[in-house]
Protein backbone atom coordinates (compact mmCIF):
# COMPACT_ATOMS: atom_id res chain seq x y z
CA UNK A 1 0.00 0.00 0.00
CA UNK A 2 1.30 3.47 -0.79
CA UNK A 3 1.07 6.13 1.88
CA UNK A 4 -1.57 8.05 -0.07
CA UNK A 5 -4.12 5.26 0.28
CA UNK A 6 -6.41 5.35 3.26
CA UNK A 7 -5.47 2.64 5.74
CA UNK A 8 -7.70 0.56 7.93
CA UNK A 9 -7.76 2.38 11.23
CA UNK A 10 -7.84 0.82 14.66
CA UNK A 11 -6.88 1.94 18.14
CA UNK A 12 -6.42 0.72 21.65
CA UNK A 13 -5.58 2.28 25.01
CA UNK A 14 -1.82 2.61 25.52
CA UNK A 15 -0.27 -0.29 27.39
CA UNK A 16 3.27 -1.40 28.20
CA UNK A 17 3.18 -3.58 25.08
CA UNK A 18 3.16 -0.36 23.01
CA UNK A 19 6.12 1.14 24.83
CA UNK A 20 8.81 0.62 22.18
CA UNK A 21 6.55 1.73 19.35
CA UNK A 22 5.59 4.89 21.21
CA UNK A 23 9.18 5.69 22.16
CA UNK A 24 10.03 5.32 18.48
CA UNK A 25 7.40 7.94 17.61
CA UNK A 26 9.10 10.35 19.98
CA UNK A 27 12.41 10.04 18.14
CA UNK A 28 10.86 12.28 15.48
CA UNK A 29 11.70 15.94 16.17
CA UNK A 30 8.18 17.06 15.26
CA UNK A 31 6.09 14.44 17.00
CA UNK A 32 4.33 17.14 19.02
CA UNK A 33 2.09 15.10 21.27
CA UNK A 34 2.02 16.99 24.57
CA UNK A 35 5.55 18.33 24.06
CA UNK A 36 7.27 20.74 21.73
CA UNK A 37 10.61 18.93 21.98
CA UNK A 38 9.80 15.25 21.51
CA UNK A 39 13.15 13.84 20.45
CA UNK A 40 15.07 15.35 23.35
CA UNK A 41 12.68 14.07 26.05
CA UNK A 42 13.97 11.24 28.25
CA UNK A 43 12.09 7.99 28.50
CA UNK A 44 10.59 8.71 31.92
CA UNK A 45 9.17 12.02 30.76
CA UNK A 46 7.62 10.51 27.63
CA UNK A 47 5.93 7.84 29.72
CA UNK A 48 4.53 10.55 31.98
CA UNK A 49 3.01 12.26 28.94
CA UNK A 50 1.04 9.11 28.18
CA UNK A 51 -1.92 8.90 30.53
CA UNK A 52 -4.98 6.69 30.79
CA UNK A 53 -6.77 8.74 28.12
CA UNK A 54 -4.05 8.12 25.57
CA UNK A 55 -4.72 5.67 22.76
CA UNK A 56 -2.33 4.38 20.15
CA UNK A 57 -3.59 4.79 16.62
CA UNK A 58 -2.87 1.99 14.20
CA UNK A 59 -2.94 2.05 10.42
CA UNK A 60 -3.35 -1.46 9.03
CA UNK A 61 -2.21 -2.77 12.38
CA UNK A 62 0.92 -0.63 12.72
CA UNK A 63 1.28 2.09 15.37
CA UNK A 64 1.43 5.41 13.53
CA UNK A 65 0.24 7.91 16.10
CA UNK A 66 -1.43 8.82 19.36
CA UNK A 67 -4.64 10.50 20.33
CA UNK A 68 -6.55 11.42 23.44
CA UNK A 69 -10.03 12.76 23.95
CA UNK A 70 -10.77 14.36 27.30
CA UNK A 71 -13.92 15.80 28.79
CA UNK A 72 -13.62 19.52 29.48
CA UNK A 73 -16.96 19.95 31.24
CA UNK A 74 -19.17 17.23 32.63
CA UNK A 75 -22.50 18.72 31.64
CA UNK A 76 -21.63 20.76 28.55
CA UNK A 77 -20.74 18.02 26.05
CA UNK A 78 -17.42 19.81 25.64
CA UNK A 79 -14.39 17.70 24.77
CA UNK A 80 -10.82 18.31 23.67
CA UNK A 81 -8.79 16.14 21.36
CA UNK A 82 -5.06 15.71 20.93
CA UNK A 83 -3.99 13.94 17.76
CA UNK A 84 -0.58 13.25 16.31
CA UNK A 85 0.55 11.08 13.46
CA UNK A 86 4.13 10.23 12.60
CA UNK A 87 5.95 12.39 10.07
CA UNK A 88 5.55 9.92 7.20
CA UNK A 89 1.76 10.00 7.42
CA UNK A 90 0.37 12.05 4.53
CA UNK A 91 -2.26 14.77 5.07
CA UNK A 92 -4.94 12.41 3.78
CA UNK A 93 -4.26 10.11 6.72
CA UNK A 94 -4.83 12.96 9.18
CA UNK A 95 -8.17 13.73 7.58
CA UNK A 96 -9.13 10.09 7.45
CA UNK A 97 -8.15 9.38 11.05
CA UNK A 98 -9.84 12.52 12.31
CA UNK A 99 -13.03 11.58 10.48
CA UNK A 100 -13.03 8.14 12.07
CA UNK A 101 -12.32 9.63 15.49
CA UNK A 102 -15.22 12.04 15.11
CA UNK A 103 -17.49 9.19 14.15
CA UNK A 104 -16.32 7.08 17.10
CA UNK A 105 -16.61 9.86 19.63
CA UNK A 106 -20.10 10.89 18.63
CA UNK A 107 -21.30 7.33 18.28
CA UNK A 108 -22.80 6.96 21.72
CA UNK A 109 -22.69 10.41 23.28
CA UNK A 110 -23.53 13.94 22.40
CA UNK A 111 -20.64 16.23 21.55
CA UNK A 112 -21.40 19.94 21.23
CA UNK A 113 -17.88 21.28 21.23
CA UNK A 114 -14.66 19.54 20.28
CA UNK A 115 -11.55 21.65 20.78
CA UNK A 116 -8.08 21.12 19.38
CA UNK A 117 -5.05 23.31 19.64
CA UNK A 118 -1.70 23.36 17.91
CA UNK A 119 1.48 25.27 18.57
CA UNK A 120 2.33 28.05 16.14
CA UNK A 121 5.45 26.19 15.07
CA UNK A 122 3.53 23.00 14.34
CA UNK A 123 3.09 23.40 10.61
CA UNK A 124 1.67 19.94 9.97
CA UNK A 125 -0.82 20.24 12.79
CA UNK A 126 -1.94 23.68 11.67
CA UNK A 127 -2.24 22.58 8.05
CA UNK A 128 -4.42 19.68 9.12
CA UNK A 129 -6.65 21.83 11.33
CA UNK A 130 -7.12 24.46 8.65
CA UNK A 131 -7.99 21.90 6.02
CA UNK A 132 -10.37 19.98 8.29
CA UNK A 133 -13.03 22.65 8.37
CA UNK A 134 -12.43 23.51 12.00
CA UNK A 135 -13.23 26.95 13.29
CA UNK A 136 -10.02 28.88 14.03
CA UNK A 137 -10.70 30.69 17.27
CA UNK A 138 -7.49 32.58 17.92
CA UNK A 139 -3.97 32.45 19.21
CA UNK A 140 -2.82 32.63 22.78
CA UNK A 141 0.55 34.26 22.34
CA UNK A 142 3.95 33.53 23.81
CA UNK A 143 3.05 30.44 25.82
CA UNK A 144 6.08 28.37 24.94
CA UNK A 145 9.64 28.57 23.69
CA UNK A 146 10.76 26.47 20.77
CA UNK A 147 14.21 26.58 19.18
CA UNK A 148 15.01 29.89 20.80
CA UNK A 149 11.80 31.73 19.89
CA UNK A 150 8.57 32.30 21.71
CA UNK A 151 5.38 30.91 20.23
CA UNK A 152 1.72 30.78 21.04
CA UNK A 153 -0.83 28.10 20.39
CA UNK A 154 -3.74 28.30 18.01
CA UNK A 155 -7.16 27.13 19.14
CA UNK A 156 -9.57 25.36 16.82
CA UNK A 157 -12.98 23.85 17.44
CA UNK A 158 -15.89 22.15 15.83
CA UNK A 159 -19.27 22.97 17.31
CA UNK A 160 -22.49 21.06 16.78
CA UNK A 161 -25.98 22.33 17.48
CA UNK A 162 -27.07 20.94 20.87
CA UNK A 163 -29.80 18.33 20.73
CA UNK A 164 -31.51 19.77 23.79
CA UNK B 1 24.59 17.23 15.75
CA UNK B 2 21.40 17.05 17.78
CA UNK B 3 21.09 15.78 21.33
CA UNK B 4 18.43 13.16 21.87
CA UNK B 5 16.41 12.00 24.84
CA UNK B 6 17.66 9.32 27.23
CA UNK B 7 16.44 5.74 26.97
CA UNK B 8 17.03 2.86 29.36
CA UNK B 9 19.29 1.24 26.80
CA UNK B 10 21.73 4.16 27.18
CA UNK B 11 22.61 3.23 30.79
CA UNK B 12 26.18 2.16 29.91
CA UNK B 13 26.96 5.70 28.78
CA UNK B 14 26.40 7.09 32.29
CA UNK B 15 29.61 5.70 33.82
CA UNK B 16 33.21 6.31 32.88
CA UNK B 17 36.71 7.38 33.92
CA UNK B 18 36.21 11.12 34.20
CA UNK B 19 36.09 13.57 37.08
CA UNK B 20 32.67 13.91 38.73
CA UNK B 21 30.75 16.97 37.60
CA UNK B 22 33.34 18.04 35.04
CA UNK B 23 32.09 20.45 32.39
CA UNK B 24 34.00 18.56 29.75
CA UNK B 25 34.48 15.09 31.18
CA UNK B 26 37.01 13.31 29.02
CA UNK B 27 38.37 9.84 29.76
CA UNK B 28 41.48 10.06 32.00
CA UNK B 29 44.16 7.76 30.64
CA UNK B 30 45.73 6.99 34.02
CA UNK B 31 42.48 6.12 35.81
CA UNK B 32 43.37 3.21 38.17
CA UNK B 33 41.80 0.01 36.91
CA UNK B 34 40.36 -0.82 40.31
CA UNK B 35 38.98 2.66 40.99
CA UNK B 36 35.22 2.91 40.60
CA UNK B 37 34.14 4.85 37.55
CA UNK B 38 32.26 8.09 37.94
CA UNK B 39 28.54 7.64 37.44
CA UNK B 40 25.51 9.86 37.12
CA UNK B 41 21.97 8.66 37.78
CA UNK B 42 19.56 8.21 34.89
CA UNK B 43 17.13 11.10 34.50
CA UNK B 44 13.98 10.62 36.54
CA UNK B 45 12.58 14.04 37.39
CA UNK B 46 12.45 17.62 36.10
CA UNK B 47 15.40 18.64 38.25
CA UNK B 48 17.87 17.62 35.60
CA UNK B 49 17.96 17.37 31.85
CA UNK B 50 20.13 14.51 30.64
CA UNK B 51 20.54 14.03 26.92
CA UNK B 52 22.57 11.67 24.80
CA UNK B 53 25.17 12.82 22.31
CA UNK B 54 24.96 9.95 19.82
CA UNK B 55 28.18 7.98 19.69
CA UNK B 56 29.89 10.15 22.30
CA UNK B 57 28.28 10.12 25.73
CA UNK B 58 25.89 12.18 27.84
CA UNK B 59 25.24 15.84 28.48
CA UNK B 60 23.61 16.63 31.80
CA UNK B 61 22.10 19.99 32.72
CA UNK B 62 21.75 19.85 36.47
CA UNK B 63 21.04 22.23 39.36
CA UNK B 64 18.39 23.54 37.00
CA UNK B 65 16.74 26.76 38.05
CA UNK B 66 13.79 27.11 35.70
CA UNK B 67 12.72 30.42 37.22
CA UNK B 68 16.02 32.19 36.68
CA UNK B 69 16.85 29.98 33.69
CA UNK B 70 20.30 28.74 34.60
CA UNK B 71 21.99 25.40 35.04
CA UNK B 72 25.28 23.71 35.65
CA UNK B 73 26.28 21.41 32.84
CA UNK B 74 28.44 18.33 32.97
CA UNK B 75 29.47 16.09 30.12
CA UNK B 76 30.73 12.53 30.18
CA UNK B 77 32.37 11.28 27.01
CA UNK B 78 33.68 7.94 25.90
CA UNK B 79 35.54 9.41 22.95
CA UNK B 80 37.16 12.70 22.01
CA UNK B 81 36.11 13.13 18.38
CA UNK B 82 33.98 16.09 17.39
CA UNK B 83 34.33 18.03 20.64
CA UNK B 84 33.95 21.38 18.91
CA UNK B 85 30.64 20.40 17.34
CA UNK B 86 29.46 18.85 20.59
CA UNK B 87 30.20 21.97 22.62
CA UNK B 88 28.35 24.16 20.13
CA UNK B 89 25.42 21.78 20.40
CA UNK B 90 25.53 21.84 24.21
CA UNK B 91 25.34 25.64 24.28
CA UNK B 92 22.65 25.79 21.58
CA UNK B 93 20.55 23.14 23.33
CA UNK B 94 20.82 24.98 26.63
CA UNK B 95 19.90 28.34 25.19
CA UNK B 96 17.48 27.51 22.39
CA UNK B 97 15.80 24.28 23.45
CA UNK B 98 15.83 24.69 27.23
CA UNK B 99 15.61 28.49 27.03
CA UNK B 100 18.32 28.97 29.66
CA UNK B 101 20.09 32.28 29.96
CA UNK B 102 23.19 31.04 31.76
CA UNK B 103 25.18 27.81 31.72
CA UNK B 104 28.20 27.14 33.84
CA UNK B 105 30.40 24.19 34.71
CA UNK B 106 33.44 23.03 36.58
CA UNK B 107 36.79 22.78 34.84
CA UNK B 108 39.82 21.11 36.40
CA UNK B 109 43.05 22.59 35.00
CA UNK B 110 45.19 19.70 36.27
CA UNK B 111 43.68 17.28 33.75
CA UNK B 112 44.54 19.67 30.92
CA UNK B 113 41.10 20.17 29.38
CA UNK B 114 40.86 21.79 25.93
CA UNK B 115 39.84 25.18 27.28
CA UNK B 116 40.34 26.74 23.86
CA UNK B 117 37.32 24.82 22.64
CA UNK B 118 35.30 26.09 25.60
CA UNK B 119 36.30 29.65 24.81
CA UNK B 120 35.40 29.16 21.15
CA UNK B 121 31.75 28.59 22.07
CA UNK B 122 31.60 31.49 24.51
CA UNK B 123 32.62 30.05 27.86
CA UNK B 124 34.75 32.31 30.06
CA UNK B 125 36.73 31.57 33.18
CA UNK B 126 34.83 33.17 36.06
CA UNK B 127 36.40 31.94 39.26
CA UNK B 128 38.98 29.66 40.80
CA UNK B 129 37.92 27.26 43.56
CA UNK B 130 41.00 26.31 45.60
CA UNK B 131 41.23 22.64 46.58
CA UNK B 132 37.74 22.00 45.31
CA UNK B 133 38.11 18.30 44.54
CA UNK B 134 40.42 15.37 45.12
CA UNK B 135 42.51 13.55 42.56
CA UNK B 136 45.50 11.26 42.65
CA UNK B 137 46.00 11.51 46.39
CA UNK B 138 45.70 15.27 46.85
CA UNK B 139 43.26 18.18 46.73
CA UNK B 140 43.29 20.15 43.52
CA UNK B 141 41.83 23.39 42.26
CA UNK B 142 38.83 23.74 40.04
CA UNK B 143 37.53 26.64 38.01
CA UNK B 144 34.04 27.84 37.16
CA UNK B 145 33.52 28.54 33.48
CA UNK B 146 30.28 30.10 32.33
CA UNK B 147 28.51 31.40 29.26
CA UNK B 148 25.66 33.86 29.23
CA UNK B 149 23.10 34.10 26.47
CA UNK B 150 23.33 37.20 24.31
CA UNK B 151 26.74 37.91 25.78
Amino acid sequence: MTTTETPRWSSRPYSDADRDAVLALYTEPDFYFRTGDPDTRPEWEILELIDEDTHVLLADGEVVGLYAVESEANNACHYSMQLRLRASAPPAWWQSAFGELLRANTWRREVVRLALRFDEFDYRGLAFARSAGLREEGTLGAVTVHEGRRHGYVSFARIWEPIS
Amino acid sequence: MRLRGYRGSDADLLAGPWLPGELLGLPLADWPPLAAPTTVPPPADPGQELCIAPGLGFVRYTELDWVHRRARVEIGLHGVDGLDVLLKTVVAHGFLTLNLSRIHGWVTPLVDPPIGLLADVGFQREAVLPEATWLDGRPIDREIWGVVRND
